[in-house]
């Protein structure tokens, strides 16, 4: 019998070649080169201090190159600086590309000791802390980035808590902008605002998605300040929105259903880093009845993999269709191709041109996550007979009720739907016979206060019984990351420390 | 509510940031976080109500900014 195993190198090569069927350049720097030259009066990005058209923007990075080359930077030299989320930052990260240097985003609220850890773990030629240089003249080194190059070292904690290197070649960027632009099929004059910050994969990779085809991107500080969000939307004329789950609860407490007002304008927003629940997809079908909803299955090694548009369904587990440059396999633990489906599930393993090439400086982490070309991730999913792809669960999130596997999603969205609850977590708890039982924790809607029993009760309708919760404890907040993403590994202490 | 008033709710629920009425142009750096807290806040103890247009960042970079706002919000109360 011969054992099954991935085998992605002749197919990444395919899908290589298939790059340069679409819209496509060497690098994202070649992109905006190619714009500045075709649509150089085309608005390319704009933000609260200043716009520039691709002509302008192409000059900028231009003269960036120029004051770098003067600063000594060249070919392998590692540039980190300090995220501000504007376009000249966006300008300087091409500046670095032209160069042949790879550059470093630092997140902008990272202390200064924390970017001193990073300095000292990364060892840059330049570290800066924002985006400004001295005045240079512009200069055009001879040959732009070749697509094998590094471009770009994505930092991220991920889910995992352990903060990572993301090393990303020039392909992987342009690639990953082809997922984006072809996944939410933008169109020419599409200008779309981007509050998600550029330091991280998502709000970076949705720039990536609009320069990549000559449209223009708004950036904006986050949407807690909804007064300027608004105010940005309105003076460009914003048709498309990139949020996250947890933005679109912040917006809608600070400015209630006011996105609303945009329903005939906005003809797409995207939703990425975390799950979007089958309430938040409701609620939002229903404040955007015309616009395409889509949300993104991705993560900073695999880029922007997978795409759902789910403006007329999606409440199931499904996360959508593979964008144009993935390639999906279902794994066992041990790295082998499994034929999978709702009752057999394995690791989602990710396969496509946008991939990291590694893990910066960390060669025994990047062989425990790629095979073949694959990153295999700790997520937990299926493919079902229409070649959707089906998120389950994070692989320590799985929980083992006495051998049945519980994936703590399905009873979130089930409590969720009882309509009483702000938010809820479902984590595994120790038990002595069965090994895990589901406890759910509860964090009650304003003016309301659930039964525990009326909650198991509602439960008991949709579920299994060895999915129901054997306890329901109330939280005042769920915990969670700074994207939003639920900590169930802290549930239980948060709740110890509210009794106290 | 008075400037003393607004910099002890701002010391009580920012506590990262140093809210001195001798200084009240001295810049501020909130995040998210510390401004959904912040009007939260400022509605549970004084009623004051933002409204998102006056979500602005030049309304929340000092003490004397968010002042003046609540002036505004108060209709000077």
């Amino acid at each position: 019998m011969i054992e099954a195993r991935l085998d992605g190198a002749a197919r990444l090569e395919a899908m290589c070649r298939d790059m340069r069927s679409r819209l496509y350049a060497d690098s994202m720097a070649a992109c905006v080169r190619r714009w500045a030259e075709q649509t150089p009066d085309r608005l390319c990005v704009a933000d609260p201090d200043e716009a520039m058209t691709y002509g302008a923007f192409w000059q900028r990075v231009l003269e960036k190159a120029g004051a770098l080359r003067l600063r000594g930077i060249g070919p392998g030299d590692r540039v980190l600086a300090r995220t501000v989320q504007r376009g000249d930052f966006l300008a300087l990260q091409f500046a670095v590309h032209l160069l042949g240097g790879v550059f470093i985003p630092a997140a902008r609220q990272l202390p200064p000791e924390g970017l001193a850890g990073l300095a000292e773990r990364l060892r840059p030629v330049l570290l800066l802390q924002d985006s400004r240089l001295e005045r240079a003249g512009a200069y055009l080194p001879p040959d732009m980035p070749k697509p094998g190059d590094t471009a770009t070292i994505l930092y991220t904690t991920g889910t995992t808590g352990q903060s990572k290197g993301i090393v990303l070649s020039h392909r992987a960027e342009v690639a990953v902008a082809q997922n984006v632009f072809y996944g939410t099929e933008m169109e020419p004059d599409t200008v779309e605002l981007i509050p998600m910050p550029i330091s991280h994969s998502y709000g970076l990779r949705h720039v990536f998605g609009l320069l990549l085809g000559g449209r223009s991107a708004v950036l904006c500080d986050g949407v807690t300040m909804a007064g300027d969000f608004f105010g940005l939307m309105d003076r460009w004329g914003v048709n498309a929105v990139s949020l996250t789950p947890a933005a679109v609860n912040v917006l809608r407490r600070v400015s209630g259903d006011r996105l609303g007002r945009y329903a005939d304008r906005l003809r797409y927003i995207q939703l990425g880093t975390a799950g979007v629940d089958a309430v938040m997809k409701r609620e939002l079908r229903a404040l955007l009845p015309h616009s395409r909803l889509y949300q993104y299955y991705s993560s900073t090694e695999a880029g922007c993999a997978c795409i759902q548009d789910f403006s007329h369904a999606g409440d199931s587990r499904r996360v959508g269709r593979p964008a144009v440059n993935s390639h999906f396999e279902i794994v066992d633990d041990a790295g082998r191709p499994i034929r999978s489906g709702e009752e057999a599930w394995g690791r989602i393993a990710c396969l496509g041109p946008m991939n990291m090439t590694g893990y910066d400086g960390d060669p025994a982490l990047t062989a425990r996550t790629m095979a073949e070309g694959y990153v295999i991730s700790g997520d937990i999913g299926y493919l079902d007979g229409e070649g959707c792809l089906c998120f389950v669960g994070r692989v320590g999130d799985i929980i083992n009720a006495g051998g049945f596997k519980v994936a703590p999603q399905e009873v979130e969205e089930a409590a969720m739907a009882t309509g009483l609850l702000a938010e809820c977590a479902c984590c595994g708890a120790p038990d002595a016979v069965l090994g895990q039982v589901p406890v759910l924790y509860i964090v009650p809607r304003p003016g309301a206060a659930p039964e525990p029993t009326a909650i198991i009760a509602a439960l008991s309708k949709k579920l299994e019984a060895f999915k129901l919760p054997r306890r329901v404890v109330t939280l005042r907040a769920v915990p969670r990351n700074a994207i939003g993403k639920i900590q169930r590994d802290r549930c239980e202490a948060a709740a110890k420390e509210e009794e106290r | 509510m008075s400037m003393e008033d607004l910099a002890r709710l701002l010391s009580d629920c920012v506590p990262s940031v140093e809210w001195d009425v001798a200084r009240p142009e001295a810049a501020a750096a909130l995040t998210s976080l510390d401004v959904i807290v912040a009007i939260a806040r400022l509605y549970d103890e004084y009623r004051i109500a933002v409204p998102s247009d006056a979500l602005r960042r030049e309304n929340f970079g000092s003490l004397g900014a968010i002042w003046r706002l609540c002036e505004r919000l108060n209709g000077g109360k």
